[in-house]
């Protein structure tokens, strides 16, 4: 196997790894923001309906 | 066949679920900056993903899985570009935090603070036109990949059932839902099909071992396999275009940029770049690393367009199909709706209004844009039946791509950044920069009929990459030139 294959098969599984990995963190945190943004949308719905 | 009950069953459940929770999206749509940018109350996380899934579609990983196959490991340069240009406008906020300061929804709307209305007229038509051109392959690449994935062939009619149920079910939660249904369903897109790419590198790795196609790779291609400078597709203009091209598109591209608009303020939206930026490299490696797999395993004589889901369908076993069926689908209507909402509403706001010459109240506004999106809608499906691509999907997305980029890069950094802009540079910019990619698109339909001292107009990297020469020397040359009697237009930012 050559050296530059090599070197992109490297950079590849690194490349998928960190992928996974910040996806596993955002959709852990992103479901709080879900919830954020969505409550707070229903709250500014509630305010302008009262107003 | 290769889908069996358990793989529809899978399927039809996560389109209904997608379909409700997108149209549920609808209660939140109070008025006209929830429905255009989400009411600007998105945060990091949920940016990011929102903005992940936008940028994945079936076709990515068709182009992406072409090109794989066609260059061997030597396109994984595309991915590093790609993840720097992210890093570059989130570390420096490029051109989006200013955008995002102004609370502009579209960018033609910038073209008229800072240039006039004539400039947004012309630069939200090419927008529009580079926009819709370029979607217009999406849906036959989806419908080439869950043809071979699921076993029904790649003819003319199965294409035409695939693309006409994926085009009523994103129009109908993305006309009704706006952008908070594009956000919410986003988020369940990308969880979706996160979950789908690891099952499909999973199951390649498992089949194809990594020696076997570093091998393939060094036997068919040699040296233009691994060194992207001397492949003959790539070399150092096309990297060079793609590098300009990415920094630009990252903070341009109405679909992309109209997420850091929807954040909550302009540091969200720079984390929002910076976040996506770590996972874009193995978002373009993974679906190029099974073409090249499609390689090892079929060989260099296979259809290029095709080998790649070929080989899903080989190595992934039934029961999980429908899993991955789900989450490529998932990956493509996260992109329609994305995409869908930016034309339409560019559509509707820049050109139909100006048009008019009357204020659309915010109810008409809204209204407008569904009309706009199903119009789209069907362009795309008889687009995508009936026209042939001149050069390969990449290629070809690229330089659509670029006939918009090109010109607003000029407009956009010119006016944000540089004080002597003016609108007669800008209406150069953006006609200069159309030039070169719609001379390709033309001229690629009657090249038979082309002197062959013309050929050189058919190369797309050259046309491309001059697009955006051509464009930044047509603003500094316009202004430089008219600045004396048409005087540039001021607007404060840190207001």
């Amino acid at each position: 196997m050559s050296a530059g294959a090599i070197f992109w098969i490297v950079v590849y599984l690194i490349s998928a790894v960190l992928f996974f990995v910040v996806a596993g963190i955002i959709t852990f945190v992103g479901l709080i923001d879900l919830k954020f943004l969505t409550r707070g949308q229903k709250m500014q719905s509630s305010k302008n309906g009262n107003s | 066949m290769n889908f069996a009950v358990v793989d529809w069953v899978i399927l039809f459940l996560y389109l209904a679920f997608s379909v409700f929770i997108g149209i549920r999206a609808k209660r939140y749509v109070e008025d006209m900056e929830a429905y255009f940018v989400a009411g600007r109350r998105v945060r990091v996380a949920l940016g990011s993903a929102t903005l992940i899934a936008t940028e994945i579609g079936i076709v990515t990983f068709m182009y992406l899985g072409e090109i794989g196959y066609l260059t061997g490991f030597s396109c994984f340069i595309l991915g590093i570009i790609g993840a720097v240009a992210f890093f570059i406008i989130g570390k420096t906020g490029f051109i989006v935090s200013r955008l995002r300061k102004l609370k502009v929804i579209t960018i033609p709307e910038f073209y008229e603070l800072r240039y006039g209305k004539g400039v947004r007229l012309l630069g939200a038509v090419i927008l529009f036109m580079g926009g819709v051109l370029n979607m217009g392959v999406f849906l036959k690449f989806d419908g080439l990949f869950l043809g071979e994935v699921m076993g029904f062939g790649v003819s003319k009619s199965v294409l035409f059932v695939i693309m006409t149920v994926m085009l009523i079910i994103v129009i109908s939660y993305t006309v009704l839902g706006g952008m908070f249904s594009v956000v919410i369903t986003d988020f369940m897109q990308f969880v979706v099909l996160s979950f789908g790419m690891f099952i499909t590198t999973f199951f390649i790795l498992k089949n194809v071992s990594l020696f076997d196609v570093a091998n393939a790779v060094l036997n068919y291609y040699g040296e233009e396999g691994i060194n992207p400078v001397l492949n003959p597709r790539f070399g150092w203009e096309f990297l060079l275009w793609m590098l300009i091209a990415s920094v630009t598109t990252s903070g341009l591209w109405q679909p992309v940029t109209s997420k850091s608009l929807s954040s909550k303020d302009e540091i969200v939206g720079r984390k929002i770049f910076t976040y996506t930026g770590l996972t874009l490299a193995g978002r373009y490696m993974m679906p190029m690393f099974w073409g090249v797999c499609a390689l090892s395993v079929f060989g260099p004589g296979v259809n290029s367009q095709i080998a790649m889901p070929k080989l899903i369908a080989q190595v992934v076993p039934t029961g999980f199909l429908g899993l991955l069926v789900a989450g490529m689908l998932a990956a493509s209507m996260s992109t329609y709706s994305a995409y869908l909402l930016a034309w339409s509403s560019v559509a509707t706001r820049d050109i139909i209004q100006l048009l008019f010459k009357k204020e659309l109240g915010e109810r008409s506004s809204i209204n407008m844009t569904r009309v706009v999106a199903v119009l789209i809608g069907l362009y795309l499906l008889f687009f995508g039946l009936f026209y042939e691509i001149p050069t390969t999907a990449f290629q070809y997305i690229a330089v659509t791509g670029a006939m918009y980029t090109s010109g607003a890069f000029g407009c956009v950094a010119g006016g944000l950044y540089w004080k002597r802009a003016n609108s007669t540079g800008a209406y150069v910019a953006l006609i200069a920069g159309a030039i070169g990619p719609l001379a390709f698109l033309v001229l690629s339909l009657f090249k038979d009929f082309i002197p062959k001292s013309l050929y050189f107009l058919l190369d797309v990297n050259l046309s491309g990459f001059l697009s955006f020469i051509l464009a930044s020397i047509g603003m500094v040359v316009g202004s430089i030139l008219t600045g004396g009697i048409n005087p540039p237009k001021e607007v404060n930012f840190e207001k």
